[in-house]
């Protein structure tokens, strides 16, 4: 039997999962039951993701970042990757705009 | 984050440019294979510029080849270069060992000692006395216990009152306080005398506190006592006093000696030669080859310079200028007259010397006799006017009441 696909547009809003449901519930890291990207700024001059999958995409004025559920677009100037480790990626410079987009 | 980029110069690092069709995937792949990858800047199309540990980039060459990515290594850093570049310096690793062990001794032994605060107590005096309790140039910072050396040295030095013993790094630092001078030195407690320092006869006496027992004209022997501390308090008995003032004496010197005809006479040349020597932790180093005197006759004069850095724990550094001056030595003859003048200044300026600054010099005489010898023997005699009274203590172990 073909599985069903998951609706993921944004003009309908999603039913939550039982795995949301439960980490509504239970007090673990959200990031870590879902398995999604944690994004944490500081201003918009330094920002981490956490828990990304690859780097689609990167310029010194746009990084696109595959994560789950959806990719990360880091639109600014001078954008350098500090680190980047598995779990981490840390971007520096002049952030102007972040965004999800569909793979 | 100083104490990652301290350890990744120590493990060391490189800096490369990767260029690809996709740099992203390249990037992609060093992190699924946990390759240490930092600072990743964009340089244009396809390119990029990363800092890569040395052990992730010993692991690089699968990632290329399966990104198709071209490496270009534009600097290496790190300790694991820099003693690659000096791999065949054989003598700058027991050089740099050499370094570190001086810097060590250096750090843990007395370098250098600053005393300071005294006035009436020479410096010799004090650093002659911290030698004897091992603080002394070249011995280790670790076991001064200053309140032992304190107190023995407050034992053994009268007129100190305090020594602080500080530790700067590998300095020493003596803070002497001396003992304040009482008015004119009276302790009321301690009773005394005062005797005659020298022979004489008494011109006048100026006793402050206790009983006279010279009269002015009488003359007096060196030890005699001029003013007794013991008073007489009537019927209660005696009473102890701390005699003081001034007792005026003449007093005579006297000094004679045989001046002959044919004498030595030393003359500088002008010629002279300087020698330096430097001077670190007691260990000499002289800047000049020639050994031994430059001139068969010479006068030497010696002068130590103290240069030391700012840093504490730096010895110091000593330099030692000697300066010798040539001269020589020419046998001379002179008649009666000039011996006797030569006698006559010499004599007077030794007299003169001799006795204190304070005394008044009343009356001079010259004398001279012709001896066997050939030679003229001067005698200058002098008579001066001075304080002779000096305090000697009165041992009063039970007799006072």
């Amino acid at each position: 039997m073909a599985r069903k696909k998951r609706n993921t547009s944004a003009e309908q809003p999603e039913t939550p999962t039982l795995r949301q449901r439960v980490a509504d519930t239970v007090d673990i890291s959200k990031e870590v039951l879902l398995d999604t990207v944690l994004i944490s700024c500081i201003g918009n001059r330094e920002l981490s993701l956490e828990n990304y999958k690859s780097i689609l995409a990167y310029s010194d004025t746009c990084i696109r970042v595959k994560a789950n559920p959806r990719a990360v677009e880091i639109v600014g100037a001078k954008l350098e990757i500090r680190s980047i480790t598995r779990e981490m990626l840390y971007i520096v410079g002049r952030i102007d705009r972040i965004g999800f987009q569909d793979i | 984050m100083y104490f990652i980029d301290f350890l990744r110069i120590l493990e060391g690092y490189v800096t490369i440019q990767a260029d690809s069709v996709f740099p992203e995937r390249f990037l992609t792949v060093c992190t699924r294979r946990n390759l240490e990858i930092w600072d990743v800047r964009h340089r244009g199309e396809g390119r990029l510029t990363a800092n890569m540990s040395l052990r992730a980039f010993r692991s690089i060459r699968p990632v290329c080849r399966r990104t198709q990515t071209h490496l270009t290594i534009l600097k290496r850093r790190g300790l694991p270069f820099l003693f690659h570049r000096y791999r065949k310096r054989k003598l700058l690793l027991p050089a740099l060992a050499l370094v570190v062990l001086f810097l060590w001794y250096t750090s843990g032994h007395i370098m250098g000692i600053t005393v300071f605060g005294n006035n009436r107590i020479p410096t010799a005096t004090i650093l002659e006395h911290l030698a004897r309790s091992d603080i002394a140039i070249g011995r280790s910072t670790a076991e001064i216990d200053s309140s032992v050396i304190r107190n023995r040295m407050m034992r053994d030095l009268e007129d100190l009152a305090w020594l602080g013993i500080n530790v700067s790094g590998s300095r020493i630092y003596v803070e002497v306080v001396e003992r304040l001078e009482t008015e004119e030195g009276i302790d009321p407690d301690s009773p005394c005398n005062l005797i005659a320092e020298k022979d004489g006869v008494i011109v006048s006496i100026e006793a402050r506190d206790g009983q006279t027992v010279v009269t002015p004209s009488s003359g007096v022997r060196a030890g005699d006592v001029l003013v007794s501390g013991i008073m007489d308090a009537g019927e209660s008995g005696i009473r102890y006093v701390h005699a003081y003032g001034e007792v005026f004496a003449h007093t005579f010197h006297s000094l004679t000696r045989e001046y002959p005809l044919t004498y030595t006479e030393t003359l500088e040349t002008g010629r002279d030669s300087t020698r330096y020597t430097l001077k670190i932790l007691n260990r000499e180093l002289p800047l000049f080859l020639r050994k031994g005197a430059p001139y068969a006759e010479y006068a030497q004069e010696e002068t130590e310079r103290e240069y030391r850095l700012p840093i504490e724990r730096l010895p110091s550094l000593y330099v030692k200028k000697s300066v010798f001056k040539e001269q020589t030595s020419t046998q001379k003859e002179r008649s009666a007259t000039e011996a006797l003048a030569t006698g006559k200044e010499e004599l007077l300026a030794e007299l003169t010397a001799s006795i204190p600054e304070d005394a008044t010099i009343i009356e001079q005489e010259i004398s001279h006799t012709l001896t066997e010898r050939g030679g003229v023997s001067v005698t200058v005699s002098l008579t001066a006017l001075e304080d002779i009274a000096i305090k000697s203590p009165i041992a009063t172990d039970g007799e006072q009441e």
